[in-house]
């Protein structure tokens, strides 16, 4: 009997989960574009993930004397190859090549730059245009633009993730105190989120970017300020119509607390609007940061990221491949993030996937 | 009438079938369905929930959400003019021109935005081509028609100014304005009061003499259907078991499906509690006032009185019938004495005062006092399995309890109502109405309360469904000695359960007494109203004027 019963189970990775969300998966699913478009987004962030092996001025691997070397991960001193200086050892130096290609041998990344690595060697001027060395030429520094965009792709989606999930955090449990309590607490909480919502988030930027030199930590904590405020709107309304629903009631005529009432019975409810919100609100994420750094007052100056090769490909016309190369990387993963947000909305769609 | 030769038939639907087409498979709706309609006779299908009857009145207007809805074969000929499958153009020239239509929900059937003159206009300037003026006109006539008082200073209201009789008055003009050969009704009563409904039923019935319409009825109740139907088709599944005349099907119905349909009326009585039984739930006036206010102080200029100065008692065994029409402040009363909404007056439940008391102190008397919803959709939670919805209060009031006891405890209860326990880890999408309602009861009886509010347990089921819930609440009370108010607008429903009974009306008790006393001789006007219009589905012309609108 036993068996019988669990066989009315789905399971999801490993985890059981209820058939509603068996039909969402599978809605997602039928959903072409939204699907393959999550596996290559998630193929790109895979890889970019592991930047510093792909990207880097130091191999992957030496072996010299007899011993395995690892310089990514662990710095040795240009003495232990046998060289003069005690400072850690510069790979790209043809003089330290030589002397462990005597003794042993290198495996280099795939591309021999990390993205602030000036390259010396250039044969023309820089930003110089793509070639083999180069695969999508350099900017204005001398820099890769291969490893600048996968670092700077990188910083990107994880700013928008965290910027996303805190928000959305904040968002659903400013939401679900203000719907399921309604009356005063609501009506304050209303109003002050329309008086916080009409500041000017650009002008607050500019200020602190004259303040402090703003880094990954200080744009998401001023950005977090005014984000959550998205989602309040819809948790808040989902809130307050769970309220009266009929299993809310029972819940509470079976003597359940407050906070078993959210938890258990509202907030799954709540929930399905916020993912609705989710991949739109990462998109949207991703476009801010971008644009503050477009405009330099984002990320400190020398770090990779998608804006400023925006902003170098403004300043160097000449060099079309910057700007083009910027406008398409944004282009690919904004477009990856809407195609997954309209399969995230199909898959929550009530009128197909519920009754 | 009901003789007419075949060839002289008004609609010919032969061999109609209808599929639906989703993501994951194609369902068959209706099957092979063939039926005539024969000028000036109303033909009424029959059926319960889910039966097809809807989706073939459909059809004939051709208003399914095509292409996901298609017809495998069939052929609907109206006046020898082919409507299956015909040119959008041409199905408008006949859709509210010749054929006209009727929809359950009048609240979501008229525009808000527009008054009702001239939703009224819209159609006889489609399709008669009529001046705005003439329009006017002729919408105040059919006002007139349609029996709606003051027409004249009506015609300038929006809907929501409108009760819903009112509305549904409305919509009748609308589907009749350009005198339609056939109107299709489709449930035209179904969400509206008793009395009202009567009114409506007369409506309709002189309306098709008057202007010699034809009527396709589509309804699950068989008191319309007797009252108005020369021929019934009786509809399951998607198909016809069984077509007849009125007198036929009523009279020697063939088809067991039609003898089940016709004996499922309520029917029996619950038995009487001892005179010496203990009191249960005990309330004077309780008072439910939701304060009206206005201005920028938003002082309060007065009350909305849902509930005004009742008092009921309920001993142990015994059921209290509470009876009324919507807004009358039945389902306020109840949340009120299960103190689920605030009120006013004296609550006392096994002798303790708990008006008052804070909900910390109230938590533990809530597992004596249960409550059963009306929706059985809306009342059970989609996320989770029967057995964690049953298990609910047992994780409230009995934390100590282990997981196999709890199961242990699921498995019983789902036996007493006859659910297989087996299905208790599924999901309520996979259950039937009837059953979602049985997972309700058994939410309900698990902590062994002392006291059920049944606020409209049986409303949203089917009839043969509703006289099996009925059996299944008589036995537990029984075996419980519980306590039940049972709230419903179906006063057959009623009859049957209660032992006692309050009629009210916005919110104030109209005729409070015992069952047997109410329905052979009630003494307020209302209540006679309400009986004769439930029962006889019939007003008296002094009665009429007392369901004012």
């Amino acid at each position: 009997m036993q068996d019988s019963l669990t066989n009315n189970h789905s399971r999801f990775m490993g985890m059981q989960i209820t058939p509603l969300a068996r039909r969402r998966i599978d809605s997602f699913r039928a959903h072409r574009i939204g699907y393959w478009s999550m596996w290559a987004f998630l193929v790109l962030f895979g890889i970019s993930l592991f930047s510093e092996f792909i990207a880097n001025d130091k191999p992957l691997l030496i072996r010299y004397d007899n011993n395995f070397y690892y310089p990514i991960i662990q710095s040795y001193p240009e003495t232990e190859f046998g060289g003069i200086f005690e400072a850690e050892a510069d790979y790209k130096d043809p003089y330290v090549e030589e002397l462990i290609q005597q003794n042993g041998w290198i495996i280099w990344t795939l591309i021999r730059y990390d993205h602030q690595t000036v390259a010396w060697n250039l044969p023309s001027p820089a930003p110089s245009s793509p070639d083999l060395e180069h695969w999508l030429g350099t900017d204005d520094q001398a820099r890769d633009v291969v490893a600048r965009l996968l670092y700077g792709f990188r910083i990107s989606v994880l700013f928008g993730f965290t910027l996303t999930v805190i928000s959305a955090i904040i968002g659903v449990a400013a939401g679900a105190v203000q719907g399921f309590f309604g009356g005063w607490l609501d009506l304050l909480f209303q109003r002050f989120i329309e008086v916080w919502s009409g500041l000017p988030t650009l002008y607050l930027l500019i200020i602190l970017a004259s303040v402090v030199e703003p880094n990954f930590w200080w744009l998401l904590g001023l950005l977090l300020l005014f984000s959550w405020m998205g989602f309040v709107g819809v948790v808040r309304a989902e809130f307050l119509r769970a309220r009266n629903f009929d299993y809310v009631r029972a819940a509470r005529a079976l003597g359940a607390k407050n906070s078993r009432i959210i938890f258990q019975h509202v907030l799954p409810n709540a929930m399905v609007a916020t993912m609705t919100f989710m991949p739109f609100t990462l998109a949207g994420s991703v476009t801010v940061l971008t644009s503050l750094d477009f405009l330099g007052i984002g990320l400190p100056p020398g770090s990779a990221s998608l804006g400023e090769l925006l902003a170098q490909g403004k300043a160097n016309l000449q060099a079309p491949w910057l700007g083009l190369t910027g406008f398409f990387v944004i282009l690919v993963m904004l477009s990856l993030l809407m195609f997954i947000g309209d399969a995230v909305r199909a898959a929550f769609d009530p009128r197909k996937t519920e009754q | 009438m009901n003789s007419k030769p075949e060839n002289a038939a008004l609609l010919e639907v032969r061999n109609l079938s209808v599929s639906f087409r989703t993501v994951v498979e194609t369902s068959d709706a209706v099957k092979n369905v063939s039926f005539d309609i024969s000028p000036g006779e109303t033909l009424a299908i029959v059926g319960e929930s889910g039966s097809g009857k809807t989706v073939t009145a459909l059809s004939i207007m051709q208003l399914l959400p095509y292409p996901n809805s298609y017809h495998p074969s069939g052929s609907i000929l109206y006046e020898d003019q082919e409507l299956l499958g015909a040119s959008q153009e041409l199905l408008q020239d006949y859709r509210g021109d010749r054929i006209g239509m009727i929809f359950q929900e009048p609240q979501t059937s008229l525009n808000p935005l527009h008054t009702i003159s001239k939703q009224i206009s819209e159609t006889l300037i489609i399709h008669r081509g009529m001046s705005k003026s003439d329009a006017a006109d002729r919408s105040l006539e059919l006002l007139e028609l349609v029996r709606i008082r003051n027409a004249r200073e009506r015609m300038n209201s929006y809907p929501h100014q409108l009760s819903g009789g009112q509305r549904q008055r409305v919509m009748i003009a609308m589907a009749i304005a350009n005198e339609p050969g056939l109107l299709i009704a489709d449930e035209p009563t179904t969400a509206l009061d008793v009395t009202i409904q009567a009114e409506i039923l007369s409506l309709l019935r002189d309306l098709q003499q008057q202007l010699g319409m034809s009527m396709l009825l589509i309804s699950h109740d068989l008191n319309i259907v007797r009252k108005l139907a020369d021929r019934i088709c009786v509809m399951r599944h998607g198909e016809f078991v069984e077509t007849g005349t009125r007198d036929r099907v009523f009279g020697s119905p063939q088809h067991a499906y039609t003898r089940m349909l016709l004996d499922a009326e309520p029917s029996g009585r619950s038995e009487q509690p001892s005179a010496a039984a203990p009191v249960i739930i005990d309330s004077e006036s309780v008072r439910v006032w939701f304060p009206v206010r206005r201005g920028v102080l938003r002082r309060t200029v007065g009350h909305i009185k849902a509930v005004d100065d009742v008092s009921v008692t309920v001993r142990e065994g015994e059921t209290v019938g509470v009876v009324g029409e919507s807004g009358s402040g039945k389902s306020s009363l109840a949340l009120a004495l299960l103190r689920l909404i605030s009120s006013r007056g004296s609550i006392r439940f096994e002798g303790e005062e708990i008006q008052g008391r804070k909900s910390k102190d109230l938590r533990e008397l809530r597992r004596g006092m249960q409550i059963v919803f009306q929706d059985p959709y809306g009342s059970l939670s989609p996320r989770m399995t029967v057995s964690e919805i049953i298990a609910e209060g047992l994780r409230v009031h009995e934390r100590h309890m282990t997981n196999s006891e709890r199961e242990q405890r699921v498995i019983e209860v789902m036996n007493e109502v006859e659910l297989d326990a087996n299905t208790r880890h599924r999901y309520p999408h996979e259950f039937s109405g009837g059953q979602r309602q049985r997972i309700s009861i058994a939410r309900a009886i698990i902590l062994k309360p002392k006291f059920i509010v049944l606020d409209e347990p049986t409303s949203a089921l089917d009839r043969s469904v509703q006289s099996q819930i009925i059996e299944l609440l008589r036995r537990l009370q029984k075996n419980h000695s519980l306590a039940y108010m049972f709230i419903s607008h179906d006063l057959a429903v009623v009859r049957a359960m209660s032992n006692s009974v309050i009629v009210l009306r916005e919110g104030l008790v109209i005729e409070q007494g015992s069952t047997d006393q109410i329905y052979d001789n009630p003494q307020d006007p209302y209540t006679q109203a309400l009986i004769s219009a439930a029962v006889d589905l019939e007003l008296s012309s002094d009665q009429v004027s007392w369901v004012a609108e």
